[in-house]
């Protein structure tokens, strides 16, 4: 039972993430995509790149050490969020959603990124003198033109998000029905050498993340009338 | 009246230039690469903001940009359309999707005259092809089509036949000269094929190293060997005529124009069609008399308009003829010999097989001059 609900919540957690990340990443690979005039800008983007890329380097431990601080009520943000929502962010789901955020970040980004920079910019040129306007550029061109790019930041996103183990392990904590995802739940099996559990649970993970990322990158290998 | 304004700074690159170019007419672009032809379409469009010190473009009292009042319509407000050099086909869209995107986004509706285009332009049978799927110069094609349908009012055309083989370029040229005639707005063409500038361009513009370095009507560029579009070895005379029959017994046509008779062998046309002739300024002598000893068959009675000495003792003699302008070389020998001056009657002669015909007309009998493709309306 708590099994079921520990892959439930491990779902929600990667929906909700991968969801915001798409959201939030679009601008900002837009932006890291694009050509920067001046040396100055140049120079900010390469720090947001470096800081959007510092996930993949750093273990885990430290993302969530560092979170746990901002959590804590102590802190500006943990204190403005109980004060907003009456609830402690640290071992919440909420406070998953924000380490998971910043956890899978660069996967949903860097694919957005690649996409977005193969496009030429005499592409959207044309685009442009043929009157389109900001939203037609982005839904009739750059959209269609990068779905490949949209596909694979949101699988990776969300298969990334699914395999969260230490960060969750330092914010969230294991609280059944609220916290619980699937790979502490599994780690909880091996510990109390429950193998039959665990082995069903990481099959079903293996099984499930496999078939995501064959589906993905049969969408990237048979684009028909694309480049 | 397309009035030009420009002061661009791109690196170390300056484009500077003030022109009041005709706005119903095919203006050509010649130059070396680099030269700033491109960046002066791109500016005409609105591109490169950042770069513009100063810019105030104007079309018919329509103020395009004007940098002292802080003025710059946006490119999609400017209703032009755009072929570039580098084509940019929507890759994810077919051939048909592409050439109707311009009508798609601004909410139009496809006009019945496409299908004309498409068949025109012999991509009728590839619509539901994806750009990927394209050879070079069909791509180029599509994207003229594309470029046509969005053109309300300016049609930019960067190298339109760079890709495309010999067969497709006569017919291209044919469109854009229809185009012209139908629209009367200004049409732009940079290209660095002279032969293709003597079939399109009723204005001319040189550009050298971001300055403009000639700016007139063809015919009088084309005739100016002192500047850096009509070289001295291929000076080329057009002659207008009408072709009258073809003998068998001698091999040849004889062509008419309004009082003259020519000969000329190989001339591919039907009687009675108009056919454009290119005689090469090198081969036209000149003869005070009209001579009947002579084996060269044809004989213009002409008019010297002006001349201008030349380095290496050669003398640039612009003509008259029947109000075209004829251009030739002589010695300064001969011009001295013959004692010739502004305004004197005189023959100008050229021998049959100098005669030829302009290489670039032979499609004009295929375009039917009672269908009309014409662009989405302009509803600014």
């Amino acid at each position: 039972m708590s099994d079921l609900s520990a892959i439930l919540i491990t779902l929600k957690l990667a929906l909700v993430t991968t969801s915001i990340l798409m959201l939030v990443c679009v601008p900002l690979a837009w932006w890291l995509a694009r050509p920067q005039q001046s040396k100055w800008s140049q120079n900010i983007r390469s720090l947001v790149e470096a800081i959007v890329a510092l996930p993949l380097v750093l273990p885990p431990t430290v993302l969530g050490f560092y979170l746990l601080l901002a959590f804590s009520p102590d802190s500006w943000l943990g204190e403005g969020w109980i004060q907003l929502t009456g609830s402690s962010l640290a071992f919440s789901f909420s406070g998953l959603v924000i380490g998971s955020l910043i956890y899978s970040l660069p996967f949903v980004v860097q694919p957005l990124q690649a996409t977005f920079a193969a496009i030429p910019l005499s592409t959207l040129e044309v685009s442009r003198s043929m009157g389109t306007s900001n939203w037609a550029q982005f839904s009739r061109v750059i959209f269609p033109m990068s779905k490949t790019g949209f596909i694979g930041a949101f699988s990776l996103g969300f298969a990334h998000t699914l395999g969260e183990f230490g960060v969750v392990l330092m914010i969230g904590g294991n609280i059944s029905d609220q916290t619980r995802v699937l790979s502490i739940a599994i780690y909880d099996h091996v510990e109390t050498l429950q193998f039959e559990q665990a082995h069903q649970l990481s099959i079903g993970l293996v099984i499930f993340s496999l078939i995501l990322l064959t589906l993905l990158y049969r969408t990237k290998n048979n684009r028909v009338g694309f480049h | 009246m397309l009035s030009v304004k420009l002061n661009c700074q791109y690196g170390e690159f300056t484009l500077q230039m003030e022109q009041q170019l005709p706005s119903d007419q095919i203006i050509g672009l010649f130059g070396a690469s680099g030269s700033g032809k491109s960046r002066f379409l791109r500016q005409l469009i609105g591109f490169d903001r950042q770069n513009n010190r100063s810019s105030n473009i104007t079309l018919n009292n329509q103020v395009w940009s004007d940098s002292n009042q802080s003025i710059c319509l946006d490119p999609n407000s400017r209703g032009i359309g755009y072929l570039p050099q580098t084509i940019d086909l929507f890759p994810h869209l077919n051939v048909l999707d592409n050439i109707t995107f311009p009508l798609t986004v601004n909410n139009q509706p496809t006009t019945a005259a496409l299908d004309y285009l498409l068949e025109e332009l012999q991509i009728d049978s590839i619509t539901k092809l994806h750009p990927n799927q394209l050879s070079g110069g069909q791509k180029q094609r599509v994207a003229l089509a594309r470029a046509i349908m969005a053109s309300r009012t300016m049609l930019i055309l960067d190298e339109p036949t760079s890709a495309v083989g010999e067969e497709h370029k006569a017919i291209i040229l044919n469109i854009i000269k229809r185009l012209s005639a139908e629209h009367r707005f200004p049409i732009i063409v940079a290209s660095h094929d002279r032969i293709e500038h003597a079939f399109l361009s009723q204005y001319l513009l040189t550009f050298n190293n971001g300055r403009i370095e000639q700016s007139s009507i063809y015919d009088e560029i084309a005739a100016d060997i002192t500047g850096n579009f009509a070289q001295k070895n291929d000076a080329i005379n057009h002659i207008t005529a009408k072709v009258e029959e073809f003998h068998k017994d001698v091999n040849l046509n004889s062509l008419t124009t309004s009082s003259h008779q020519l000969w000329a062998g190989n001339i591919p046309f039907d009687q009675n069609s108009q056919v454009e002739l290119e005689v090469k300024a090198q081969d036209i002598s000149l003869c005070l008399s009209k001579e009947n000893t002579t084996s060269i068959l044809n004989c213009l009675e002409v008019s010297i308009v002006d001349y201008k000495e030349l380095s290496g003792h050669q003398y640039l003699i612009k003509l008259n003829f029947e109000k075209q302008n004829l251009t030739t070389f002589i010695t300064k020998k001969s011009f001295v010999d013959l004692k010739l001056y502004r305004n004197m009657s005189l023959f100008a002669q050229f021998k049959s097989i100098s005669v030829r015909p302009l290489r670039l007309s032979n499609a004009s009998s295929n375009a039917s001059p009672n269908k009309t493709v014409s662009a989405p309306p302009d509803n600014s």
